[in-house]
């Protein structure tokens, strides 16, 4: 059983994400606000906590507490940011695995996980794109049982 | 055996699908009427209604003559389409519930609906569903009978009281059905029947709660006698559909059939079973009575449909026929449950209103002093729910856990105003989640949420239970850990609190391993 942690450039994709969404808002707010000084400023502001807030608490602490590993024939995931939260799916009850790259996953060599089974799914989130291949390949090609 | 043709009553619903067709005649005579044409004229023209009256009589027999069905031991065939054929097959070991329906509109035709269901399909609608003429329905049903039937083993059946059955009806009903249907009856008398029947009606109604308010708002009367008469209504339907209830229990099938207006007959794999829930409302929990239902794949799909197994019974003389008619399915005792403290967890969602509702109807009550009466009323009817709700959160504190005999979970938890004790195997949990809030950290507790495997998303809430206990009882400690037993607990480490699960105190035997090598279970 080998616990796995998200690797410090998923961390660094989600800031970037971040950092990229508030460049966005900001824009907007200062193309549609900019007559409104005191309306503008109060949005920034809290556009800038906003920011700070994901960047320096919310993914952080997302990245820190995600772990995931194989524990007596089921996946077993741990996540969360202020409720901390274990997934426990049996393996025999995976019916199938997506793997999602969108074009900013790419460059980090990341990947998703979308595991479906029966009546539940578990979303594996920036996963290296080697470990994400090999849980797909484990989960669905394993036997029942084994 | 040779395909066969569905029902001819079929052909109605055939019709039904192109009736859409009759725009035409209608768009010919509107049109004709605003050109300034006569009758003559329009009539002139009647061969082309009629056309198209013939063309949807021809479509809709054709589309019956195309659909065929074929019931083989290795599963059931069906052919449909005119120009585009569509071929289906549906294993036999591949069906899990299949269900005869003879609603009283049919029976004069013999006609009876034959339900399919599977894993696939959409979890909303029944996989495959047929009319077909009687016989040949049920020549369907006692094959498929017959090969889950084995000799060596003696059929079981099992037929509750009348009284129980009034006892299930009474569980299920619900007021707001009711209401529904009186609502949409008087909305729609007008309509039907004309403004002035409907006027009548509710004229009526108005007198006779001004006549027997006793003194109260007839406001607050009316309100009361619609809720009162929804729920009659909801009772009266529910016992109708459960009159009659009979099960039969044979090596791998369950046989279920109740109803006197509408018939009903469920054949259901036992080895599809997903869980099966005993539930108890308020009521009964005081009047000591359970009633049992059943998870599986097309069984309770559909609004009318039954997914009762044993319908109300005593909780001595429950577990007689719970093993007698189910022995897979054994209730294993509470092992994990919520501490002393953790009753606020279970009371704050039906305390907030409780307190909060008294609290705005004073208000409101200064604020408006003409309307005080109708206020404090509405605040005490209101009051009802709250009260019932905070009562039935207090049993569940008393009662909710989880237990654990062999591969079986026995989950007992509450939902809205029922308590569930769930029986679910190993093999059927999807995905289990145990979720600690910042709150719950410093205790080391969490709530669980068993995902049990099903064609819709079913959850399972259970409140505030340990987090090594719940790890250990699910199988998923991966690090051995261990509750503490003293007071005060110790306060949790930053490691701890980001990785509440892998670093828990310290290792321990959990107790029903114990009793398992002391061979107690």
């Amino acid at each position: 059983m080998k616990k796995t942690t998200l690797p410090r450039r998923a961390l660094t994709l989600w800031r970037l994400r971040a950092a990229i969404v508030a460049f966005l808002v900001s824009f907007l707010l200062t193309l549609l606000l900019s007559d409104l000084y005191l309306w503008y400023q109060l949005a920034m502001i809290l556009t800038g906590i906003a920011f700070l807030f994901f960047f320096c608490v919310y993914y952080p602490l997302k990245q820190v507490k995600f772990t995931y590993f194989l524990h007596n024939g089921q996946l077993i995931l741990d996540c969360g940011v202020f409720y901390n939260r274990r997934r426990v799916v049996p393996l025999d009850n995976i019916q199938y695995i997506t793997t999602l790259r969108t074009p900013d996953m790419l460059p980090f060599g990341l990947a998703s996980l979308m595991v479906h089974s029966v009546g539940a799914s578990l979303y594996l989130p920036c996963l290296p794109w080697a470990d994400a291949q090999n849980l797909q390949e484990y989960c669905v090609r394993r036997k029942k049982h084994e | 055996m040779t395909e066969r043709h569905t029902h001819p009553i079929t052909l109605l619903q055939m019709i039904w699908r192109f009736l859409f067709l009759l725009i035409f005649p209608a768009a010919r005579g509107f049109l004709t009427a605003l050109s300034g044409g006569n009758v003559t004229e329009w009539l002139g023209g009647a061969w082309k209604d009629i056309l198209i009256i013939v063309a949807i009589l021809f479509l809709a027999f054709l589309q019956w003559w195309c659909l065929r069905y074929r019931w083989e031991p290795v599963g059931l065939s069906i052919r449909k389409g005119v120009l585009f054929r569509q071929r289906m097959f549906i294993p036999a070991a591949k069906i899990i519930t299949m269900s005869l329906t003879r609603p009283f509109y049919l029976k004069p035709v013999g006609g009876v609906r034959l339900r399919v269901d599977t894993w696939a399909g959409a979890s909303n609608s029944t996989d495959i569903s047929l009319t077909l003429p009687r016989k040949a329905a049920e020549d369907i049903l006692s094959k498929r009978e017959s090969c889950l039937t084995h000799a060596d083993f003696a059929p079981r059946e099992y037929h509750p009281k009348g009284l129980y059955i009034a006892c299930l009806s009474a569980i299920l009903s619900s007021s707001f059905a009711g209401v529904l249907f009186f609502a949409t009856f008087i909305s729609q008398t007008g309509s039907l029947l004309g403004q002035e029947f409907a006027d009548r009606i509710t004229g009526t109604f108005e007198r006779l709660t001004r006549t027997i308010a006793w003194g109260l708002p007839p406001a607050t009367v009316a309100l009361a006698y619609l809720i009162i008469f929804g729920w009659l209504y909801s009772f009266l339907r529910n016992l109708i559909r459960h009159k009659n209830f009979v099960l039969h229990r044979r090596k791998s099938e369950f046989m279920i059939s109740s109803g006197i207006i509408t018939n009903r007959s469920y054949s259901i794999r036992l080895s599809e079973i997903n869980y099966i829930d005993i539930r108890q409302s308020l009521v009964t929990k005081l009047l000591g009575l359970y009633s049992v239902f059943i998870n599986a794949v097309g069984y309770g799909k559909e609004k009318d449909d039954i997914s009762a197994m044993i319908p109300a019974n005593p909780w001595d003389r429950l577990q007689r026929h719970l093993h007698f008619l189910l022995p897979e399915f054994a209730v294993s005792p509470r092992q994990v449950k919520s501490n002393g403290g953790a009753i606020f967890r279970f009371i704050l969602d039906p305390l907030i209103p409780t307190l909060t509702i008294p609290a705005a109807g004073a208000v409101l009550a200064t604020l408006f002093p003409s309307w005080a009466d109708f206020t404090y009323s509405i605040v005490w009817m209101a009051m009802i729910p709250c009260l019932w709700f905070l009562t039935v959160r207090f049993l569940d504190f008393f009662s909710s856990g989880v237990g654990r005999q062999g591969d079986m979970f026995t989950l007992r938890y509450s939902s809205g105003s029922q308590l569930h004790t769930v029986i679910l195997p190993l093999a059927r949990i999807s995905q289990v989640v145990l979720r600690q809030s910042p709150i719950q950290a410093f205790d080391r507790r969490c709530d669980v949420f068993v995902y049990s495997t099903s064609e819709k998303k079913t959850q399972h809430h259970l409140r505030n239970l340990d987090l090594a206990q719940v790890m250990e009882i699910f199988g998923c400690n991966e690090t051995n850990a261990l509750p503490f037993p003293g007071w005060p607990k110790p306060l949790i480490s930053l490691t701890e609190y980001l990785h509440p699960f892998s670093n828990y105190l310290r290792q321990w035997m959990p107790f029903w391993k114990k009793q398992n090598k002391n061979g107690t279970f």
